[in-house]
């Protein structure tokens, strides 16, 4: 029988308290932050299709045509989405007692947290680097640089070797064995 | 004797086995590469062969074909990255495996049963493929549509959640596919006029996004990271555990090589047929599934690769490709001068035992080339999570770009990204609306064709009554939506208790 090891903490990181499945699902007692909003964006992107596909049928009425199956298909989902949204009213929010600008706050808080934040931030400016015409290579050291010593901080070397290995390697692979064009 | 000849011929030629072993071992690592799947590779392959015999041509597409189908569970299971979607399911309980430290177990496990599986699909293609081939054939359009439902209404119950966010998912991926210029009439819709919505909503860059990229979002929640140290002592699982799970494989394989000599349907659905079965018969499960259950990556892995065998037999016996990858085959095979199809099996009868013989070997070379290498992959996932991720980003915007040599492709995966990031922050699940994006134009040009064949609504109802196909797939459909309902629920325990007493 092989010894199931313990998690080990990664280099300059502190141990970290995940929620157990079980707590989870006591946790989504509550409706998160801004879970009703949400449910509400489901509804307007049903009622964006619904809408576009009623237009679509107007043009085309045959039952076997374009529009008939994206009809069904949004309605279907604006009936899901207002039994959801009901549903979802039954449940306790976090939020209720608190005014809406602290619920605003609270439900931006609860979506982006720092580091996810300051993370999805880094990835759109690696993109907008990569659309501006910054030379693959150069734009994804930059990118694994900034992110990896943001994310472990005093390991800059260590950091740098996994950035010019993992480089090397990607374009060995796709450039060097597929002959895939990179941007 | 003659049959004996040609069942031979693979052994008779040292080239053929090489170009097989070559093509399952760079199958192994293509698919295991997010971004890079078997279609992909056997696409950049086919022109290569052109130049080549067709036997050996055909063993290397066939190795590719058989790694890459395997090879997708690796970053499934390791990254949470299912490298073709016929994966997806593995990660469903392959990558909590991995965060337990069971990475090398959930591997082991995953190599044998697929083997298994891909070993019994290869002697369904050469013992049922005429009957098989046959029942395919009788398959409606109507009927091809309520087996995209059952894929839908499966996925969207998945999870184990709510049925209605699964469903809410599925819708939204279904629509998301409709973007762009519909297959049948070429007319545009959900475009808003814009050019670049023209091409529609890619799918493998929207799987890489909310596959790749959101999980990333996802680790990113706390600044403190641990990593999962990988326990690879043991690669190959033991006698006991693949007998233990024997019977499952069996039954999944079944599911795997029928729904793949089903034209369209793929190893995708196979996989999720057979995990939903795994998870419905399943009684005691050592470990819930979605929380590292071994069945939930035995059954979708013997049941995918148990369709690499059901797929090349609509395709050989009747010209019909069962997937992309035996699409692409099929059509290297008519540039050789063959013409797969009913003509094949009497004008080229040696091709035919000859792609079985070769899908038989090549499930060999997988067992070794899948049993090997895999301390060197695990070893992603014990670097640390600030590094790791980071990493994953870097793979995604990769895959996004080669699958279409465009910019616009990562901006996509990005975006689908954040959206399934969203969708698990809210307690919705993602696979369906890949799943979806997906199936959507096989749902509606099915559908579509079934108004038509049958003529209107009326006569499509009328057709699930009248044929017996039909009606199966439509009983299957009714009791998959009423078993996950409260009542349904409510009147089974109280059967079970008037049973006990």
């Amino acid at each position: 029988m092989n010894e199931k090891k313990e998690p080990i903490p990664a280099d300059g990181a502190e141990k970290t308290t995940e929620h157990s499945p079980s707590e989870e699902k006591k946790a989504e007692k509550l409706l998160q932050p801004g879970g009703r909003v949400f449910s509400l964006m489901f509804l307007a992107f049903g009622l964006v299709f619904f809408i576009q596909s009623v237009q679509l049928f107007q043009k085309n009425a045959s039952i076997s045509g374009y529009a008939t199956f994206p009809l069904i298909v949004s309605a279907l989902l604006l009936i899901l989405t207002v039994i959801d949204y009901i549903q979802n009213l039954k449940i306790k929010s976090e939020i209720a007692e608190l005014s809406i600008t602290q619920k605003i706050w609270r439900a931006l808080c609860f979506i982006f947290p720092r580091d996810t934040l300051i993370f999805l931030l880094m990835s759109i400016s690696y993109f907008l680097l990569l659309l501006f015409g910054v030379p693959f290579i150069v734009a994804s050291l930059i990118f694994l640089m900034a992110t990896m010593n943001y994310l472990i901080p005093h390991q800059f070397l260590k950091n740098t070797v996994y950035a010019v290995v993992l480089m090397a390697a990607i374009y060995a692979i796709f450039v060097l064995v597929f002959k895939v064009t990179l941007p | 004797m003659e049959v004996l000849s040609y069942l031979l011929t693979p052994f008779t030629d040292p080239i053929m086995l090489f170009a097989l072993a070559v093509g399952v071992f760079a199958g192994v690592y293509v698919g295991a590469i997010p971004g890079l799947t078997g279609t992909m590779a056997v696409s950049l392959l086919v022109s290569l062969t052109f130049g080549w015999t067709t036997h050996i041509s055909l063993a290397a597409m066939i190795g590719v074909y058989i790694g890459a189908v395997y090879g997708g569970s690796r970053s499934a299971i390791l990254l949470n990255i299912p490298g073709a979607p016929a994966a997806v399911a593995t990660g469903f309980d392959g990558y909590p495996m991995a965060q337990k430290g069971q990475a090398a177990k959930a591997i082991g496990v995953a190599t044998t049963q697929s083997v298994v599986g891909g070993l019994f699909g290869t002697l369904a293609l050469a013992i049922f493929a005429p009957l098989v081939s046959k029942i395919a054939l009788n398959f409606s359009p109507m009927d091809y549509f309520m087996l995209a439902v059952m894929g839908l209404l499966m996925v969207g119950t998945l999870g184990g959640g709510s049925t209605v966010r699964g469903l809410i998912a599925a819708c939204i991926g279904v629509l998301l596919g409709r973007v762009g210029q519909d297959s049948l009439s070429g007319i545009t819709r959900f475009t808003f006029g814009s050019t670049a919505l023209m091409a529609g909503v890619p799918a493998v860059v929207a799987m890489i996004g909310m596959y790749g990229f959101s999980e990333a979002l996802v680790q990113m929640k706390s600044r403190r990271f641990e990593t999962v140290k990988q326990d690879v002592s043991r690669i190959v699982p033991e006698v006991s555990t693949v007998i233990k799970h024997l019977g499952l494989t069996l039954r999944c394989s079944v599911i795997g090589t029928l729904v793949g000599a089903m034209p369209g349907a793929g190893g995708t659905i196979a996989a999720l047929l057979a995990y939903d079965h795994a998870k419905r018969t399943t009684k005691n499960p050592e470990v819930p599934f979605g929380e590292g259950a071994i069945e939930g990556v035995v059954a979708p892995e013997s049941s995918n690769n148990a369709a690499v065998g059901g797929a090349f037999i609509p395709m050989l016996t009747l010209g019909v490709p069962g997937d992309s990858v035996t699409a692409i085959i099929m059509s290297a095979l008519i540039v050789h001068g063959m013409n797969p199809g009913p003509l094949l099996m009497q004008n080229s009868k040696d091709l035919f035992y000859i792609v079985v013989v070769l899908c038989l070997i090549g499930n060999i070379f997988l067992l070794f080339f899948g049993l090997t290498g895999i301390k060197l992959f695990a070893k992603f996932v014990e670097i640390p999570k600030g590094r790791l991720f980071p990493i994953i980003v870097i793979l995604a915007v990769t895959g996004a770009y080669v699958t279409n040599n465009q910019i616009i492709h990562v901006f996509w995966m990005m975006l689908f990204g954040v959206v399934a990031y969203l969708l698990k922050r809210f307690g919705y699940p993602s696979s369906p609306l890949v799943l979806g994006i997906v199936l959507g134009n096989l749902l509606e040009t099915n559908l579509r064709n079934a108004l038509i064949t049958f003529r209107g609504v009326g006569g499509c109802i009328q057709s699930i009554f009248t044929r017996p196909i039909s009606l199966i797939l439509f009983l299957i459909i009714v009791y998959a939506l009423i078993s996950k309902t409260v009542w349904f629920l409510k009147l089974k325990s109280s059967f079970v208790s008037i049973f006990k007493k």
